[in-house]
């Protein structure tokens, strides 16, 4: 397993896809502090790069390129190896050349320009981030055999997760304001991993705004060291359960 | 140099009126066995100054009847034995006070009982002692022309019924309450019908309540004070013509947490203070006709709630720097004039480089809106979605009030150098 990540880590590092990404990041990275004099300021565009951008680009291109290396797939189930072993190598080689652009291309110059608490724990959810998605791209692309489809659909999800979630959450929020919903929407947050590692930032950079809502429930929870804790293990939950699941459907699947 | 040099000659008589008239200075020791401070109080005359050397005095209820000085060398301790009684009573003009600590006043639900109490009197200064776990440190009733300065009172309240205030002024005129130090009490100072104080240079902090609390005080002055991590910040209600200048309101958090409350106030001015890291750092209810001018707000929750039923406000040359939400408000309409201020969150631009932006800005947000009637949408801070609302709303203003606009937005924060 590991002699087959190493050689999809090493193609990976070499796809023009990857290095272009890579030089976006650098790009949005520096040109973000270069611009804006104001490190919070900065700090929550980068959020909202990482928030939107970067599963949008992990998810597709983990896609594509699961698709695309189908020849390279059978051949090596040609092989006596074990099964699970191929999409393992699969998801560990993808999620390690994302962490690898995402930390030094945005963690870098993050670091080095905002270096506070707040910017290690973007860092540190960015990557939970990127292995979710990678996660449900393969988790996906193993259930679905049609390239179309399958991106379609990892589209749809992505739609879901960035805003539409919100906007069903604000819904929620509107329709039953007059009930206590507090704990309602904490569990409801969990269910997506955006909102997990928007709320972890916010709850460090907008701390005086949150110290103010009446539902404690969220300040008590996240805002502690506990909560970062039971945030950081939702997300790994998460990158658990889309990680198993395209194992087993990998299992299942007809190739 | 001197304007008029008559006076000079004025002071020389009163320095040599005062060696004829000969005030006696008496001496006070525990140690060695002198009489006490009550005796000798009883036989000092007008004018008389009273020194206690350093340790342990158990008297209380010192009443001061006479215009004398009393001055502690090196801290000697007044203690009350957290008995319910007062220790130093000034009923007496011109009476002074210097370098005392007082410790172990009792709480007591009947009466407001104070380290030192000052009744009914004029001309006098209380400076440089300490009140330590004392029910109220100072307290001043229909008192006049009153120094209350460099005094450190340190009180170790948990619950704000069982709580006294640091300084309590009730009822007074030209007090002034400078460099002082006051922490854990119920309010750092209180002021109920002082009119014509100065307040400067003070430190407030930690305090269950507020740091400072304004009632029914008209043409006073706060400035350079700093409050920080009070209960809920610093209260002025019910005053008129109140000027707050160059004080710092910090990290004021919770849910009724203000840097600074306005009730029912009108034509003061806040000008030149720092607002850092409070959830609302100015909140005002039915302020009228202030003037809100060179002030930085940076990380509040929220900078500024202007109810609707504060009306013809100037907020004008302020800074507002990464708060979450700059201008909140109940209202559809704007009776308020927002101008030249600097907003952070501000996208325009600046074709003519005049350092204005060339479009008006709306300091409201749609997302402010939500989380007034919402609380809990708070959490929905910086999602995308509530980005995306913001921005269409922001160009079509139809639940925002349209009116309440910053016409002269700057490009760039004002630089200003205070503190």
């Amino acid at each position: 397993m590991i002699q087959i990540a190493r050689y999809l880590t090493i193609d990976l590092l070499k796809n023009r896809a990857v290095i272009g990404s890579f030089l976006l990041f650098v790009a949005i990275g520096w040109g973000l502090f270069f611009i804006e004099n104001q490190p919070e300021k900065a700090l929550l565009m980068v959020m909202q790069v990482t928030l939107l951008l970067l599963p949008l680009i992990t998810l597709i291109f983990s896609c594509i390129y699961y698709y695309n290396s189908y020849e390279f797939t059978v051949l090596l189930l040609s092989n006596p190896i074990k099964r699970s072993a191929v999409i393992q190598a699969f998801f560990i080689a993808l999620s390690i050349s994302f962490s690898f652009a995402y930390t030094i291309g945005i963690g870098l110059p993050l670091l080095l320009n905002n270096p506070s608490p707040e910017s290690v724990i973007m860092l540190v959810s960015g990557n939970f981030l990127l292995w979710i998605f990678v996660g449900i791209a393969l988790f996906i692309c193993t259930k679905v055999n049609d390239k179309v489809k399958g991106i379609g659909l990892v589209l749809i999800l992505w739609a879901f997760f960035a805003f539409l979630f919100d906007g069903l959450l604000i819904l929620i929020m509107y329709q039953f304001g007059a009930y206590p919903i507090e704990k309602l929407i904490l569990i409801l947050t969990f269910l997506n991993p955006i909102d997990i590692s928007r709320i972890s930032v916010i709850m460090q950079t907008d701390a005086s705004a949150m110290m103010g809502l009446s539902g404690a429930v969220f300040v008590d929870f996240f805002g502690s060291m506990k909560g970062l804790v039971i945030s950081f293990s939702a997300l790994l939950l998460w990158v658990a359960v889309m990680y198993l699941g395209s194992v087993r459907n990998f299992r299942k699947s007809d190739l | 140099m001197l304007k008029h040099p008559q006076s000079l000659v004025g002071i020389f008589v009163l320095l040599l009126s005062c060696l004829v008239s000969q005030a006696a200075t008496f001496t006070v020791d525990i140690n060695k066995g002198t009489p006490s401070i009550k005796e000798t109080l009883a036989h000092a005359s007008a004018g008389d100054t009273v020194l206690v050397e350093p340790g342990v005095y158990r008297e209380h209820t010192i009443i001061i009847k006479k215009p004398v000085t009393l001055i502690g060398i090196d801290f000697p301790v007044f203690d009350a034995n957290n008995e319910k009684v007062e220790i130093l009573i000034i009923g007496s003009d011109s009476v002074h006070v210097s370098g005392f600590i007082f410790r172990n006043v009792s709480v007591s639900y009947m009466n407001d009982l104070a380290a030192l109490k000052v009744k009914h009197v004029k001309y006098g200064s209380i400076v440089n002692n300490k009140f330590e776990n004392c029910f109220f440190g100072i307290y001043l009733e229909y008192a006049q022309h009153y120094l209350l300065k460099g005094n450190t009172v340190t009180g170790a309240f948990k619950n704000e019924a069982a709580a006294g205030n640091a300084i309590h002024v009730w009822k007074a005129k030209h007090i002034t309450i400078e460099d002082n130090v006051l922490s854990k009490h119920r309010d750092g100072i209180y002021f109920e019908f002082v009119d014509s104080s100065y307040i400067s240079n003070n430190r407030s902090f930690n305090n269950i309540r507020y740091g400072l609390h304004f009632m029914f005080s008209n043409t006073d002055v706060y400035s350079h004070n700093v409050f920080k991590h009070n209960g809920s910040g610093v209260a002025v209600m019910f005053s008129h013509r109140v000027q707050m200048i160059q004080n710092t309101f910090e990290e004021n958090k919770g849910g009724a947490s203000y840097g600074l409350l306005l009730k029912e106030i009108s034509d003061g001015s806040i000008s030149q203070n720092i607002f850092l890291r409070n959830t609302i750092g100015i909140m005002a209810e039915g302020a009228n006709r202030l003037l809100l001018s060179e002030n930085q707000f940076t990380l509040n929750g929220t900078a500024i709630d202007m109810k609707g039923n504060s009306l013809d406000n100037i907020i004008e040359r302020n800074n507002f720097l990464a708060n979450t939400f700059e201008i909140v408000t109940n209202s559809n309409h704007n009776i308020n004039k927002y101008d030249s201020n600097y907003w952070s969150m501000y996208s325009g631009y600046d074709l003519n480089r005049d350092g204005i932006g060339d479009l008006p800005y709306r300091p409201v947000n749609l997302f402010a809106r939500i989380t007034n009637e919402i609380p809990s949408a708070t959490l929905m801070l910086h999602s995308f979605f509530v980005n995306m609302l913001d921005a269409t709303e922001r160009l079509f203003p139809d639940l925002i009030p349209a009116e309440l606009v910053d016409e002269n937005p700057m490009m760039k924060p004002y630089i200003y150098d205070f503190n």
